[in-house]
């Protein structure tokens, strides 16, 4: 398996430097602010709905490429997959025309009853095969591949026997999906369980990587969490900066769905990355042409 | 069964799920994996605790005006008592307030504001409205050669969002306390029937109080009742045959009626 570096990864689109479209910003985007190449909405808020925010997702579509994350497709469910919403998704990826789709590698309820969050996984094989096939079976549905996103964890189990990046890794390649990688997450779930942020990334796949996510965190004293009520952390910035170098200049957003800024704050934190990108991919053209002199 | 450290999926999901609705999950606790120094009990109450705050803040936002009206600590602990007996077929976070009115009609809350059901019914159809289809108007020029006894048994069909709540309380007046301060809130609530109206113009959501009349025959309207049987029914309780006639050509005008069909022969 290849294990890139700038430049290397993959077929998935670049789209460069997004923001989460939020009914807050609603006014300002269609107004034309500049600044977002590209939006991500929640699948979630734009399902059941024929009113205005479908409207302006569909006004915003016309001149941007959208990004559809979900939140409730509950992927690693000991229960059956939700054909009712997998009916609902397919509809609006066909309306929509999505440049990406993607979820979490989580559960999101069981014995046919919601939980509302991103729960964690045991990382075992059995849960790792029946993740890939459920996957695979949604990508079969949905005719193209999604992405899944590693999520925030407070707490791992102790019947996991498989690292989350070796998980997802593995994951990627028995079910040829991509990857989503929240850089904040990463961080915060380093903290909270104990582990290398920066070996996690290293474990990554370059090419699997379609879109990668940052936000900011609360302490709380007993964990990080992953509240997406502030700007980025330096530390999140330069785990960033990181994966910039191993994966190159997957289509990023920032996520701020709490306490949001006004636009023209958020897109300072947009033009940061862009800022960190043109670092990274500067000095790898340096790099390139001093080998190749 | 497997061992206690070596759960299935479904059993270990079980018990994080059975510790989120009800404290249960005893077997959890074993399962856990945290940090050495790190108090795994904190760490599982993020999900414990998240769970009754996501449908918090989800009610909140469907339903400002019960939320204003009852205060952060009552509202929180409502919502908190609606969490924990939701009906399970609820998958979509943005439409568990669909049970809420039915929920109050039943809870303690009501026995000092009885009118509780009913402004969160209003709020929730507001809610609906917000998100429903806007279909083309009714278009008239199919019906141009029907006979009366044809219009007599028509069946008519409204917008998808078009809302009507009916109760013996100001609803639109306690709706639009939202808007207040809590401790200025002073609504008359002595006889003050109201029929609301809720529907969509353009993506604005419009809440207006009608007629009793008018309301009557919408609602009958709205469950299927032919034409004639709703305009008798409105003659019988002595309304003018002009405002009848208004109260249709009102909803044409704004849009409302977006079919007209024959019910067959009997
Ligand atoms: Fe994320």
């Amino acid at each position: 398996m290849s294990v890139g570096r700038a430049g290397v990864a993959a077929d998935w689109p670049r789209l460069g430097f997004g923001v989460g479209l939020r009914a807050e910003h609603y006014e300002d985007v269609l107004a034309g602010a500049k600044g977002a190449d590209w939006f991500e909405v929640i699948t979630e808020n734009y399902i059941g709905t024929r009113g205005r925010p479908l409207a302006v997702l569909e006004c915003v579509r016309r001149d941007h490429p959208v990004a559809l994350h979900g939140v409730s497709l509950s992927i690693g469910s000991a229960d059956p997959l939700d054909r009712r919403y997998l009916k609902a998704l397919k509809d609006l990826v066909d309306r929509i025309e999505p440049a990406l789709i993607s979820d979490h590698l989580c559960w999101s309820g069981v014995d046919g009853r919601a939980l509302f969050d991103l729960l964690p996984l045991p990382l075992t094989e059995e849960c790792l095969n029946h993740v890939a096939e459920r996957v695979r079976r949604v990508q079969d549905y949905l005719g193209r591949r999604i992405l899944l996103e590693n999520p925030s964890s407070y707490l791992g189990w102790r019947a996991s026997t498989i690292p989350e990046a070796e998980f997802l890794s593995e994951l990627a390649e028995r079910a040829d999906c991509g990857l989503l990688l929240d850089v904040n997450n990463v961080y915060v779930s380093a903290v909270n369980l104990d582990f290398d942020a920066r070996a996690y990334l290293d474990a990554i796949p370059a090419h699997r990587v379609g879109q990668m996510h940052l936000a900011g965190f609360s302490d709380m004293g007993t964990h990080l969490f992953d509240t997406h009520s502030r700007a980025v952390s330096d530390e999140v910035w330069e785990l960033y900066r990181h994966a910039l170098e191993r994966i190159g200049p997957a289509a990023s957003m920032v996520e701020w769905d709490d306490e949001i800024p006004p636009w023209s704050r958020l897109i300072e934190e947009l033009d940061r990355a862009r800022q960190i990108r043109d670092q990274v991919l500067f000095a790898d053209e340096i790099g390139r042409a001093a080998v190749a002199g | 069964m497997r061992s206690a450290v070596q759960p299935s999926l479904a059993e270990l999901q079980r018990a994080l799920a059975a510790r989120i609705l009800s404290g249960e999950g005893p077997e959890l606790d074993s399962w856990v994996c945290v940090p050495p120094a790190t108090d795994s009990a904190a760490r599982v109450a993020v999900y414990v605790d998240g769970y009754p705050a996501r449908i918090r803040e989800a009610l909140r936002e469907s339903f400002p005006a019960v939320a204003q009206i009852l205060g952060d600590g009552s509202f929180a602990a409502l919502a908190d008592r609606f969490a924990k007996d939701m009906p399970a077929e609820l998958q979509n976070l943005n439409l568990v307030g669909a049970a809420l009115p039915r929920y109050l009609e039943s809870d303690r809350v009501i026995r000092d504001l009885p009118f509780l059901p009913a402004l969160a019914e209003l709020e929730w159809a507001v809610d609906r409205c917000f998100h429903a289809d806007l279909l083309p108007p009714f278009d008239p020029s199919p019906c141009s050669g029907w006979s009366s006894g044809d219009w007599a048994r028509a069946r008519i069909g409204f917008q998808p969002g078009l809302g009507l709540v009916c109760a013996p309380w100001p609803l639109r007046e306690l709706r639009e306390t939202y808007r207040c301060e809590r401790s200025e809130i002073d609504v008359d609530l002595v006889d003050r029937h109201d029929r609301v109206l809720v529907y969509r113009r353009g993506f604005d959501v419009v809440v207006e109080s009608i007629e009793s009349a008018e309301a009557e025959a919408m609602a009958s309207l709205q469950s299927g009742v032919v034409l004639g049987e709703v305009t008798a029914a409105l003659a019988d309780s002595g309304a003018e045959r002009e405002a009848v006639a208004g109260y249709f050509g009102r909803w044409a005008s704004l849009g409302l009626v977006v079919s007209c069909e024959l019910s067959p022969l009997p």
